[in-house]
């Protein structure tokens, strides 16, 4: 499922003031894989959006993508 | 704000015609223009092309598109057409449409929102409608074909008759259809977040 993991990031970076600070770490399960997601300082607000709106979006696209897979996948947003 | 025009619409018997058309107009004779068919001129209608004015802006929606879902391991297919103030943006995966367009288009309207935020922030006047496989056009197509069918019975029946819950963007879509249904007139019925449209026989 790396290439999840990689799309998470790529979104992320888009859309920070500081995509250096962008990681996504991937945790494994049977069933579910959750994804970490840390960004810098100051940069929490832009990945989740109004009101959540991005995070929702970000989510709704991973879980889509992970269906096609046969998975759940869960996202973490941390700072 | 400055309107920039994006597009240059131009007609002719056919295609070739009509590229020849724009290409003069546009001070472009001899070279490659880059432009969608928005009619073949085999019909009844003559033939019509829709030549993009701002390469740049195509380029721009079209690699980061490329991109987001390169990440994915998908090649897509992007179909692009210019409107007034928006770029209808038609991405076709084959593998990932159905999950990518959800149920009643659910998911459609989150990769919607999120290719857009991402483009603006590229370059904030520019705005997209994302479709997946023609889904909101097919869509769209529905749904003005079921409200005039609906129009047309209400007319001949004389009975007023309520739509299935719309959202915003399909409200506007239903009063676009009935501009032209003199006979009827369109009503909301009860307070958000409960409200059903009617269609109901003029007086």
């Amino acid at each position: 499922m790396g290439e999840i993991k990689d799309l998470i990031e790529y979104i992320a970076k888009e859309l920070v003031d500081h995509p250096d600070l962008v990681s996504v770490k991937e945790i494994p399960g049977e069933k579910t894989v959750i994804y970490e997601l840390k960004v810098g300082e100051g940069d929490l607000g832009k990945v989740i959006g109004k009101e959540g709106r991005t995070a929702k979006a970000i989510r709704a696209i991973i879980a889509a993508a992970a269906m096609k897979k046969g998975k759940r996948a869960v996202l973490e947003i941390l700072e | 704000m400055e309107e920039v025009r994006r597009f240059y619409d131009a007609e002719g018997k056919t295609v070739e015609e009509a590229v020849k058309k724009a290409q003069e107009a546009l001070d472009m004779v001899g070279r490659p223009l880059r432009y969608v068919i928005m009619s073949d001129g085999k019909g009844n209608r003559p033939a019509m092309i829709r030549v993009f004015l701002n390469l740049e802006e195509v380029e721009l929606i079209e690699s980061l598109i490329n991109e987001f879902f390169e990440k994915l391991g998908v090649k897509p297919q992007i179909h692009m057409i210019p409107r007034q103030k928006r770029y209808y943006v038609n991405i076709v995966t084959k593998k990932y449409d159905s999950v990518l367009i959800g149920r009643n288009g659910e998911t459609l309207k989150e990769l919607d929102y999120l290719l857009s935020i991402l483009v603006r922030r590229k370059k904030p006047d520019l705005h997209l409608t994302v479709d997946v496989n023609g889904y909101r056009e097919r869509r769209k197509r529905f749904l003005i074909n079921k409200t005039l069918a609906i129009a047309k019975q209400v007319k001949e029946t004389g009975r007023e008759m309520s739509l299935d819950p719309l959202t915003e963007q399909e409200l506007r879509i239903v009063k676009d259809a009935l501009k032209k249904e003199k006979g009827v007139i369109l009503r909301a019925v009860g307070k958000e977040p409960n409200i059903t449209y009617v269609i109901a026989p003029r007086n």
